[in-house]
């Protein structure tokens, strides 16, 4: 709190004024008390606006500092403001309230009325419905008044605006069931003999062999010793592309395609974390280009939820950016991408895949005769957009976008028939919904 | 080139000033008057004939550290320590008081040496002198002389004889003069003080000497005095020394600038201070000018007059004029005059509505201090939004202000149609789709009137066939959106729900 700010008088001030003056005025006719009466009156407004000249002069001294806890979506984050006044001047009556970023849902009262005492501190607790992003808190806005509301100061900033990254919360559910599917149809399966858990085979026993491997059945049967042979697991090279516009921070709070596939992006990160798969991440944000490099285990998956955590919530910023076009993503993702046969999960709106369809057919066949896969993960923009609306609403909204919706879904059905696996989405699908999906398209 | 803006910050108000100025004004008057006033009598600070400014400038010449006094109790506080002071008091006119006295003792204790040099006929600075702890006195009493024959016959001519006497001075370091002294004392000695020396006596006796006072009319209390009478001594101490001489009207301005004598008395001061402080170094001089009358320019007599320097009479006059106790009360006693008889003269009605007039002007000049007025409204909240690409379409569904048209009935049949082809397998214009309905549970005739009922407004969209018209595209689109979700729900999709048309459409 640096700046200056005036003091302005309201409207109380005014109809004191006009008692004061009738006041005096009756002194004419009246005793002297009516005069001492208005005389007092006009007094106490003098003394009321020193007041808060000093008050407001202690509120802009005033030292905050701010810090927050709760750091996953879905989760209840505490913010909390200390302001400590330095001065020996009490701020009876701070009005206070809480900027913050439109797109970040508070769930408790962000304005109120505090009383900071001289060389004192006052602690402000506020809580927030936890987003994917990042999201700009702060800084506070107060008022000060005298008790009697005759003068308020103007609006002072209190302490300086600061972010809250909120990491995507992967789902246990899904990485129960990538377990367990792994163990039939995984994505680690490589054929091939070797070190692992899964049963490929039996052989007879040779010198040397362990003994713990030894099947006993096999042993009952034939009557000789056979040793189980494991199949070797294979560590999958795993990139995740990610193109955002301001499509994808479209819907209602926690349903759109930006924090679907976070979570998408994160339980699958976490799952192969556990497997030790090389990930990276590459996130097109409009114009920017954030890019994690391939990391193995739980690192990678820190880096990149630590990444998506730290993508600005602010659509309105990225409505008049042109977004990257699926050969330009490509171009700059082939630069960073491991020789080995790499896994490249792009995950786009589906509006942006419709408009670049041509384009990314073709580098599909690219990265294909280059040995590499890609799977795309489309949200529907409009299925996101009609949640949060009324029954007949709902029916309203998709006669007037079907055009646009039938137009997509042809785009993407292209896509499939080049071959192509693409999964639309929309905020119905769970998450081990898309997953299972993804994995029904690698079998 | 860059604009500088530039903001007044008015750290005391007008407001603030004005009752500043008031407080001072009400202090001055109440203060009363400073003593803005011309001294007439022997003061340094008097320039005209009687003064001693002459001696003043001597002394500045003699000594570099001279102060006049203006007040005995300021001076010693103003003094720390001081190695010598010589302390010249010229003719006062009033008596010192308590305060005076224990102000002088206290300097010239706090002084290693004091001196005094007192030329004064009148005897006020006997206090002084008895304080310090010296015995000589000055008998306070003119000489006056007047022949035998006058003495012999009491014809006195009414004071107007001459109050000249001759004196002759003799001083250690060789100085000698004979010099008339004008309305001159006499200095009381004690004999058996040995640290007395005289240095001057009266001399060349024209007639008898009487010592008289000036308002006596007979000589019943004068006595004779005899020539050798001492009218110059030092008396001296351990460490100080005070040397009197028992008229003060020879050392005031007209004497010391007379052409003719003027030499010869100013000789006379100069030997005495050599007497007095020779030989002594870093001597501080107080000349006392607290002990005579002030004049106020404004009550000045023309006699009063003849004896100021006209331009110190000027600058008096023109301080004293400026100055808030002058003319302050004046204006107050104007204003006073003004509302008892003025407006008290102009009748209850005039006087109710100046009342008025006063008090409009005092409200505005308040209101017109305070600062500017807002409405006090409370700090709008910050609200949280949700961002849609269609937002616009979402706000006329949300407020009921889509229309619906034939349009959006074609929309409804393609989307039906839509979801029948990805289903099914057939599209809705096919009439195998009763049938699939009425197998999948519903009513056949409800599935027919269905089929028909979507075919046929499909073609009267399209033009197609326009018998009976529809008059009300909006009502049969709402009715046709019901009929349709019934019929999909059936499919296990839904127009109406989240779970809608585009997941199935989507695998």
């Amino acid at each position: 709190m640096s700046t200056s700010a005036t003091v302005k008088a309201t409207e109380r001030l005014t109809a004191l004024l006009t008692l004061a003056g009738a006041l005096i005025a009756l002194w004419a006719f009246l005793d002297t008390n009516t005069l001492i009466l208005g005389l007092g009156l006009i007094s106490l407004s003098l003394v009321m606006r020193l007041y808060v000249i000093a008050a407001t002069n202690a509120a802009q001294k005033t030292q905050v500092s701010a810090s927050y806890e709760g750091f996953l979506s879905s989760e209840q984050v505490r913010v909390e403001f200390v302001l400590r006044n330095e001065s020996r001047v009490p701020i009876m009556f701070f009005e206070f309230s809480l900027i913050h970023s439109p797109y970040v849902r508070a769930s408790s009262e962000i304005s109120g009325i505090t009383h900071i005492p001289p060389k004192s501190i006052v602690r402000l607790t506020f809580t927030f419905e936890g987003r994917v992003g990042k999201h700009s808190i702060g800084p506070l806005k107060g008022v000060v008044r005298d008790p009697l509301g005759l003068y308020r100061s103007d609006e002072l900033p209190v302490g300086k605006p600061f972010s809250i990254e909120i990491l995507p919360k992967p789902s246990e559910a899904v990485l129960r069931r990538m377990f367990i599917a792994a163990k039939v149809a995984a994505l680690s399966r490589t054929r091939r003999v070797g070190a692992g858990i899964e049963i490929h085979s039996v052989r007879e026993y040779r010198p040397g062999d362990e003994l713990r491997r030894i099947s006993w059945r096999h042993l009952s049967l034939w009557g000789k010793p056979f040793v189980k042979l494991t199949e070797e697991e294979a560590s999958l090279n795993l990139v995740f592309v990610i193109q955002l516009s301001d499509e994808s921070f479209a819907g209602v709070y926690g349903f759109t395609p930006f924090e679907h596939i976070s979570t998408v992006v994160a339980s699958i990160a976490k799952y192969s974390a556990r497997r030790n798969d090389l990930m990276s991440l590459h996130a097109f944000l409009g114009s920017t280009h954030t890019y994690v490099h391939p990391v193995r285990g739980h690192k990678a998956y820190q880096l990149i939820t630590k990444t998506l955590a730290g993508i600005p919530f602010e659509p309105e910023l990225l409505r008049s950016v042109t977004p990257y076009t699926p050969r330009e993503i490509i171009n700059k993702v082939y630069q960073h991408l491991p020789r080995d046969r790499s896994i490249l999960l792009l995950l786009s709106t589906s509006s942006l895949l419709a408009r670049h369809t041509p384009q990314l057919l073709e580098v599909s066949g690219f990265l294909s005769s280059k040995g590499h896969v890609l799977y795309v993960l489309a949200p529907l923009t409009q299925a996101y957009e009609v949640k949060g609306l009324p029954e007949w609403g709902k029916a309203l909204y998709r006669l007037k976008i079907f055009e646009t919706l039938r137009n997509e879904l042809s785009n993407i059905e292209k896509l499939r028939s080049a071959g192509i696996p693409v999964v639309a989405m929309g905020p119905q699908n769970l998450v081990t919904e898309v997953i299972t999906r993804l994995e029904m398209m690698r079998s | 080139m860059k604009k500088v803006r530039v903001k007044e910050e008015v750290l005391v108000p007008t407001a603030v000033t004005l009752v500043l100025v008031l407080a001072s004004l009400i202090t001055v008057v109440e203060v009363g008057p400073p003593r803005i006033g011309i001294r007439v009598g022997a003061s340094p600070l008097n320039t005209g004939r009687f003064g001693t400014s002459r001696v003043l400038e001597i002394l500045r010449e003699e000594f570099s550290n001279v102060k006049v006094v203006l007040e005995w109790e300021t001076v010693n506080k103003s003094i720390s320590t001081c190695r010598n002071v010589l302390i010249v008091i010229i003719s006062p006119e009033e008596q010192y008081i308590t305060n005076d006295l224990d102000s002088i003792e206290s300097i010239s204790k706090r002084c290693g040496a004091t001196y005094l040099l007192i030329a004064d006929e009148t005897g006020h600075s006997n206090s002084v002198i008895e304080r310090l702890g010296f015995k000589s006195r000055i008998n306070g009493n003119l000489i006056t002389q007047f022949s035998l024959m006058m003495v012999e016959t009491h014809n006195y001519p009414n004071f107007s004889v001459s109050y000249f006497v001759k004196a002759f001075f003799s001083y250690p370091s060789g100085y000698a003069d004979e010099l008339y002294l004008d309305k001159a004392s006499y200095v009381q000695v004690v004999l058996e003080n040995t640290s007395v020396s005289v240095l001057g006596i009266l001399s060349n006796i024209t007639g008898i000497l009487y010592i008289v006072t000036e308002t006596e009319t007979n000589l019943t209390k004068t006595r004779l005095l005899t020539p050798g009478t001492p009218v110059a001594i030092l008396e001296t101490h351990d460490t100080s020394k005070i040397l009197v001489i028992s008229d003060g009207s020879i050392f005031t301005n007209q004497v010391l600038s007379d052409d003719v004598w003027g030499w010869r008395y100013e000789r006379l001061l100069r030997e005495s201070l050599n007497l007095l402080v020779g030989g002594s170094e870093d001597v501080l001089v107080l000349v006392d000018s607290s002990k005579y009358t002030y004049v106020d320019p404004l009550n000045m007599t023309p006699q009063q007059l003849n004896y100021v320097d006209p331009l110190t009479y000027v600058l008096y006059l023109v301080a004293r004029l400026i100055h808030p106790s002058s003319w302050f009360p004046q204006v107050m006693i104007f204003i006073n005059n003004l509302i008892s008889e003025l407006f008290l003269a102009l009748g209850f009605p005039a006087l109710l509505m100046l009342i008025f007039i006063f008090i409009t002007f005092l409200v505005g000049a308040l209101l017109g201090n305070i600062p500017a007025q807002v409405k006090d409204q409370a700090i709008k909240e910050v609200k949280s939004i949700d961002y849609f690409t269609t937002a616009t379409l979402r706000d006329q569904i949300i407020k009921g202000k889509v229309s619906l048209s034939k349009r959006d009935f074609i929309e409804l049949y393609e989307v039906v149609n839509e979801i029948f082809r990805n289903s099914l397998g057939i599209p809705l214009s096919d009439d195998r789709v009763v049938s699939i309905l009425v197998a999948r549970g519903v009513n056949a005739m409800r599935a027919r009137k269905f089929w028909s009922s979507m075919n046929k407004t499909y073609l009267k969209a399209r033009k197609k066939f326009s018998f009976p018209p529809v008059l009300m595209w909006g009502r049969k689109v709402r009715k046709s959106v019901e009929d349709c979700e019934e019929i999909l729900n059936v499919l296990g999709t839904s127009l109406l729900k989240d779970l809608g048309i585009e997941y199935l459409l989507m695998r």
